[in-house]
């Protein structure tokens, strides 16, 4: 992700060079499949939803502010599509799945059977599903520390933050998701 | 490092990217604050879940369509940044511009309602703007410009109203502490301090104002009423010129610079003032009243009333023009009409002092002492600056023979307001009335150290002196007085009265030439006129005529004025002079005509008298309005141009009050174009014998214009009959 390149890019497909954002895209796809698949396993589903976050997104960019910030932009829009699609397929957003004491263990166990392996991948499924339900800026920084690798000061250089605003946004997310995971994984639940 | 920095490094901690020298203060930190391991634990806790999150599947779904494709399918065309419209940036833009203006006006107004204070200081400024003018009477206490400014300083506001500016005051200043840039409320201070009786804060504050905005005219103005009110009119007079010169279309900056003439008493050019703040303001009510006070000095009572109507309708509710309104109902004998505007004056405003006071004056023009006192009473607690109403107080109580009520009275005033130097002063007369000699001399040398500019205080304590036969200490002081108050009447004639009573000694030589100097001029006049009469006389009557005339010089070459003055009248009578005329039942006339106002009309009739004192009079019927005696002269007794007039009034001395001759004059600028030129008040002693009094008339014309085609007038003054036995008109020789 390259906050430079993404906004000459914006700029060009603004000004009416389509293969522009042919470029846009392939440098954001690996995010886009991601959250996709964090939502929709179906393969035949994730093309619809490609296709519908394409188009939002080439719709939509006459809208955007602030260009070196698309990466964001597009995963908001990638997760409206998603959330969008669950709604009207009566899906839930959030998978509420009743764990027990010996299915915790199964899914954590060094040794992992086939059950286990879909159960550890159902679980990592829900997380990054409540890190993408977290609200703006709580959520991209997560996002894009903790699961994509990236540092709070390239985060802050590619975005024009500062350190101190990202740290900050990445702590109030982390806390926020350790709250929902909580009560995703209780007992009760 | 602190938590605060800590908490910084906790994600990457948990997360494992945190530099290694960070890490290091970090971890020292956490060896020692369990606080921080414990928000480190909460952090792990998530990683565990982030760690298992990160894990990507090795399948990601794969799209076989391209986004130009997808395009092409949708017919996509290039996106557009969309411009708003024209009328839109428009909009938004005045919105954003009324929205700045409208914070930039409530930043620079203070958040304080100024309303109420505005509105008080509207009725405030009406009020006090200008001074209270004359009041019948008001010559006994203050016969000259000079001392009447004591009484002008009487601001007659009710004590709620100062309650209330002190009550304002201190939430503006509470207002103006928090909002430097008031300006709005610091020009309503500087006036609430005034009426609060605080000048001195109020002129700081004024020249503050005018320091900071030398281009506003309102700082000067307030610059001026506050100079006015101390009596400091030339720096008044300045500031107001200053307010005009910044403002000259302003009315009321008009109505202040005539305030400030009419409280300096030039009457013309305030009267010039308020003409042109009225011809910029047609119904300006602060002008109308202007005019109608500066008319009603001069004597002008109808139109006064006209003016004073018209103030009020501009504004009902103009408590000062209703007052004065009554006040002149009461000048022009309608005492019903005024009772009534007064009463309504106090029906809307109880505690209104000025209504008080000029109601107890209206009572005791009708003999009505138990309501006078009363309302003189209400008067006097209200206002504690006032000092007319004491006075008068103090006369009623004393006349009604109520001395013990008028020293319990005035014995707590005292208490309650011990530098008042006028209630001492009441306080000492009643002692007096009681004998109670000691404590009168104590409370009358009370008075006149705190209250010298009254010349009543100098003569009671006199009059106490010689009572008690201290003669040396009533002549010095009496003496001292006349230097004071060189115009004072009563100073004379306390003067006179006790040159006569004292036994020879230095003090009464140096008394005497004092009185030489008042009366000189006008008694040597007086020889001269003798003198050449006494050339003219016959053959027959040259050695008495010789003879009396001698015996007057002497008198006067030895300084007894008085003396000289009454042999000489003596002389006048004796071989009866110019034209005369005795009253009584039947008068007897030698070329000066009485004017027959019989039956009673008007305001001329008199009461014949078959005897007081021994002598036949006529006397004035006030109890029906009847104040005057009018005097005809013949067509050929005229005075030269240039040439002044005697006239020698015999009267019998009873009673408080006094008299003054009204003459047709050549003075414009007098009552009526001069008709009726007021000469100096005569005030009587109460000694119960006939008195001649010679009025010198520099100016009469005695041109007819007068009432009934009468020549002068006698007038009775202040409610008392005063009872005549003889009028003679002498003319002055041509040389």
């Amino acid at each position: 992700m390259s906050g430079s390149n993404d906004g000459q890019l914006v700029r060009a497909v603004r000004a009416g060079n389509r293969e522009a954002f042919d470029l846009l895209l392939q440098h954001h796809q690996g995010l886009v499949r991601k959250i996709i698949s964090t939502y929709v396993e179906d393969g035949e589903e994730a093309e619809n939803l490609w296709q519908e976050v394409v188009a939002t997104a080439f719709e939509q960019l006459a809208r955007l502010r602030r260009p070196e910030v698309f990466g964001p932009w597009l995963k908001r829009i990638t997760v409206h599509c998603c959330l969008s699609w669950q709604r009207r397929n009566g899906k839930n957003p959030v998978c509420f799945v009743s764990w027990s004491e010996g299915q915790w263990d199964q899914a954590m166990g060094t040794e992992p059977s086939p059950e286990q392996i879909l159960l550890r991948r159902e679980m990592q499924r829900l997380v990054r599903q409540a890190v993408l339900s977290l609200p703006g800026y709580e959520s991209d920084v997560v996002w894009w520390c903790d699961l994509e690798g990236y540092t709070c000061r390239e985060l802050a250089a590619l975005w024009g933050w500062t350190e101190r605003k990202v740290i900050y946004w990445r702590r109030r997310g982390r806390k926020r998701l350790r709250q929902i995971l909580q009560n995703l994984f209780s007992e009760e639940n | 490092m602190k938590c605060r920095e800590v908490q910084l490094y906790l994600c990457d901690l948990a997360a494992g990217t945190i530099p290694p020298p960070q890490r290091a203060a970090v971890e020292t930190h956490l060896a020692h604050c369990a606080r921080c391991r414990e928000r480190l634990r909460e952090q792990q806790e998530v990683q565990f879940w982030l760690d298992l999150a990160r894990i990507w599947p090795e399948e990601l779904p794969t799209f076989t369509t391209t986004p130009q494709q997808i395009l092409a399918a949708r017919q996509l065309s290039p996106p557009k940044r969309k411009r708003p419209p024209g009328w839109l940036v428009v909009g938004i833009g005045a919105s954003l511009c009324g929205g700045l203006a409208l914070a930039l006006w409530w930043w620079l107004t203070p958040s304080l309602e100024l309303a109420p204070y505005q509105t008080f200081l509207a009725q405030w400024e009406r009020e006090t703007l200008l001074a209270t003018p004359t009041i019948p009477g008001e010559e006994v206490l203050f016969p000259s410009r000079p001392s009447r400014a004591v009484f002008l300083s009487y601001a007659g506001l009710p004590l709620t109203w100062q309650r209330e500016a002190q009550s304002l005051a201190a939430r503006l200043e509470r207002a103006v502490a928090h909002h430097s840039r008031a300006n709005r409320a610091r020009l309503l201070l500087a006036p609430l301090y005034l009426a609060r009786g605080d000048p001195e804060r109020s002129l700081r504050l004024a020249e503050e104002l005018a320091r900071q905005h030398p281009q506003w005219a309102l700082p000067q103005r307030l610059l001026s009423e506050t100079y006015r009110q101390e009596r400091n009119l030339d720096q008044a007079l300045w500031a107001a010129n200053q307010a005009l010169a910044r403002d000259p279309h302003n009315p009321l900056l008009y109505c202040q610079r005539g305030a400030v003439y009419v409280t300096a008493g030039d009457l013309e050019a305030a009267d010039r003032d308020f003409a042109r703040a009225l011809e910029l303001n047609p119904r300006l009510e602060v002008a109308c009243y202007g005019r109608g006070l500066v008319v009603y000095e001069w004597g002008r009572y109808r139109e006064a009333r006209d003016w004073f109507e018209r103030a009020l309708a501009c504004d009902p509710n103009y408590l000062r023009a209703r007052s004065l309104l009554g006040l002149v109902y009461y000048t022009q004998s309608q005492p019903q009409a005024a009772v009534e505007e007064l009463e309504r004056v106090l029906q809307k405003q109880p505690d209104y002092p000025l209504a008080h006071l000029i109601l107890g004056t209206v009572y005791k023009g009708l003999n009505q002492s138990e309501k006078a006192i009363e309302h003189y009473r209400q008067a006097v607690l209200l206002d504690p600056q006032d000092i007319y109403a004491p006075i008068w107080l103090g006369h009623l109580y004393l006349q009604a023979n109520r001395a013990a009520e008028a020293a319990a009275f005035f014995q707590q005033l005292a208490q309650q307001r011990p530098q008042a130097g006028v209630v001492h002063l009441q306080l000492g007369r009643a002692c007096v009335a009681l004998g109670r000699w000691e404590e009168a001399l104590s409370e009358l040398q009370r008075a006149k150290e705190l209250s010298p500019d009254l010349p009543l205080a100098w003569t009671e304590l006199t009059a106490l002196y010689t009572r008690l036969d201290r003669w040396e200490e009533a002549l010095r002081l009496i003496v001292q007085a006349a230097r004071q108050f060189p115009e004072s009447l009563r100073v004379q004639e306390m003067l006179e009265r006790t040159v006569l009573l004292a036994p020879q000694s230095p003090a009464r030589r140096e008394a005497l030439t004092v009185l030489r100097g008042f009366h000189g001029p006008a008694v040597e006049r007086f020889l001269n006129t003798v003198k050449y009469y006494v050339a003219q006389v016959p053959p027959r009557q040259q050695r008495f005529a010789q003879r009396l005339l001698r015996e007057a010089l002497t008198a006067w070459e030895e300084g007894e004025v008085l003396a000289a003055e009454q042999k000489a009248l003596e002389l006048c009578e004796s071989l009866d002079w110019g034209v005369a005329i005795s009253l009584g039942p039947a008068n007897e006339s030698r070329g000066l005509r009485l004017v027959d106002w019989s039956p009673p009309r008007g305001d001329g009739a008199s009461v014949p008298l078959p005897s007081l004192g021994g002598r036949s009079a006529r006397r004035t019927d006030v109890e029906n309005q009847q104040y005057y005696l009018y005097f005809d002269l013949p067509d050929a007794f005229r005075p030269q141009p240039g040439r002044g007039t005697f006239v020698l009034v015999e009267y019998y001395d009873e009673g408080q009050g006094g008299f003054v001759v009204e003459y047709d004059s050549t003075d414009t600028q007098s009552p009526h174009q001069g008709a009726y030129k007021r000469s100096e008040t005569v005030l009587k002693g109460d000694t119960h014998t006939w008195r001649t009094h010679c009025f010198w008339l520099p100016d009469a014309a005695f041109r007819g214009r007068q009432n009934g085609s009468a020549d002068f007038r006698l007038l009775s003054r202040w409610r008392e009959d005063t009872a005549f036995h003889q009028v003679r008109v002498i003319l002055e020789p041509e040389t």
